[in-house]
């Protein structure tokens, strides 16, 4: 049951990626394991918003979110607006073990 | 490519990702249109570094064209020949050399010639990678894939935001085809080296960056070791300004890197530690490969031999994830990505397409 579980999940992670239903910023933004839990709910809530907006003869031009700011640089996806958790002595200790300085046996529980 | 797939013009709509596709095409040798550029905006059209990074991308090929429409929302791109030798280009104040050098790292080691390229403009700012960053991370990533000879980036001046006035220097060496990469062991810290610069502000100013920076990090490991780059006079540029990279490197030869540069009215100490802290992030976030390189990775990885490359990546960013849909289109490479439970990274592997430059002799 597990094999057959984990195969599910690695599909699913695919198909969040390679699918275009989501943007990049939402799946980047977000935890993986929980958007591969929502990632197969909204199937049927989609065809509903289309009917709607049939009815009304004029449309609203969608907002496209290409044309909204993106900046095109790999850089600006590198995030200063949490660093804030990096004063805290928890958190800089939780990655003691990325170092060769921390102690190994950690390093197997963790 | 057969000739039926590469006559079909692919298209894309929008302004973002706009370097990527061009470079992904130009490798690819297929037909792309991109439609939608700001065309909804006030100003519509490309911008000004769009257009220049499109000039660059016609000087380092030969028999490419590219058609833009009257208001320059839309352009159709035929990709030519990679032929690369001595090129000279400005690149203005609105973007970072960066912006213009990054995505041409891909294509230097499949050129005619090798690449001579010398670049004018901004070397440091917080919008495109710095050329520190450039040279001790983004290069390194290619001797992976076992491009290292004559492979060099010299900042023969330096120029901060906004009137920059830097100058680069790239050289790159060709190569007829790529090695298969397996790097999925992280491995851990063991060494910290940074860069930090100033141009046309006190030299102090450097020594403030390092020892903030350290401060944040000596806790974890006392091998840390920060240069101080003082440009001075003519090689300083024309705008005052200093910046911060650093780089750790782990057991295996993973490199996580950040920066920072100064913004107007920020302390050396503001930029030392929050650059230290942006490095623990990366870190923490884990994988082979750090945030700014995902894409020359998995991009080289496609371009590779037809073996399977495979790479552990702690959190794709959204770029990265932009980049994998693009490949998908244009080289119809889809990669197989396994969440590993353990530590939460993710597997990507890949066969590569068998990319081979066939201007570059076997002896």
């Amino acid at each position: 049951a597990k094999e057959i579980f984990f195969a599910n999940r690695r599909i699913n992670i695919m198909e969040l990626i390679y699918s275009n239903e989501k943007s990049p910023e939402e799946i980047a933004s977000g935890d993986l394991s929980d958007l591969l839990k929502v990632s197969t709910v909204p199937e049927d809530k989609k065809d509903n918003v289309e009917e709607e907006d049939n009815e009304e003869f004029f449309k609203i031009a969608k907002k496209d979110i290409e044309s909204m700011n993106v900046i095109d640089s790999t850089k600006s996806y590198l995030d200063i607006s949490n660093l804030d958790k990096w004063d805290d002595d928890d958190t800089l200790e939780s990655i003691r073990n990325r170092f060769i300085t921390g102690s190994l046996e950690d390093d197997i529980s963790a | 490519m057969s000739g039926s797939q590469s006559s079909k013009v692919l298209k894309f709509s929008g302004h973002g990702y706009l370097r990527q596709r061009l470079i992904l095409a130009t490798l690819s040798g297929r037909i792309i249109k991109i439609n939608k550029i700001r065309s909804e905006d006030n100003d519509p059209g490309l911008k000004d570094f769009e257009a220049s990074f499109l000039r660059l991308l016609e000087k380092v090929t030969n028999g490419s064209t590219i058609e833009i429409n009257y208001t320059g929302t839309s352009i159709l791109y035929k990709p030519g020949v990679i032929t690369g030798g001595k090129i000279y280009h400005e690149c203005g104040t609105s973007r970072g050399i960066g912006y213009f050098l990054e995505p041409l790292v891909a294509l230097a080691p499949f050129s005619k010639q090798p690449f001579d390229l010398t670049l004018t403009g901004i070397t440091n700012d917080n919008t495109d990678i710095s050329m520190d960053s450039m040279r001790t991370v983004t290069l390194l990533q290619l001797k992976k894939f076992g491009i290292e000879e004559g492979l060099e980036l010299k900042i023969s001046k330096r120029g901060s935001a906004p009137l920059g006035g830097g100058e680069v220097n790239f050289k790159c060496p060709i190569i007829r085809s790529l090695k298969p990469m397996q790097f999925t062991d992280e491995g851990r810290i063991k060494r910290i080296r940074g860069i930090a610069s100033c141009t046309r502000v006190s030299p102090q100013n450097a020594n403030r960056l390092v020892d903030s920076a350290r401060s944040v990090l000596n806790r974890y490991i006392p091998d840390i070791y920060i240069y101080t780059d003082v440009y001075k006079g003519e090689e300083s540029g024309k705008s005052p300004g200093f910046a911060l990279n650093l780089v750790a490197e782990s057991t295996t030869g993973v490199l996580y890197c950040s920066e920072q540069a100064a913004l107007s009215g920020e302390t050396p100490e503001d930029i030392g530690s929050r650059t230290a802290k942006l490095l623990l992030n990366e870190i923490s976030k884990g994988g082979c490969v750090d945030s700014l390189n995902q894409w020359l990775i998995l991009l080289l990885m496609v371009l590779g031999p037809e073996d399977v490359s495979k790479i552990r990546i702690g959190k794709l960013t959204a770029f990265t994830i932009q980049y994998l849909r693009d490949i998908k289109d244009i080289f119809d490479v889809t990669f197989k990505i396994k969440l590993d439970t353990t530590n939460n990274s993710l597997l990507l592997a890949c066969v590569g397409v068998g990319y081979i430059n066939y201007s570059k002799k076997t002896t």
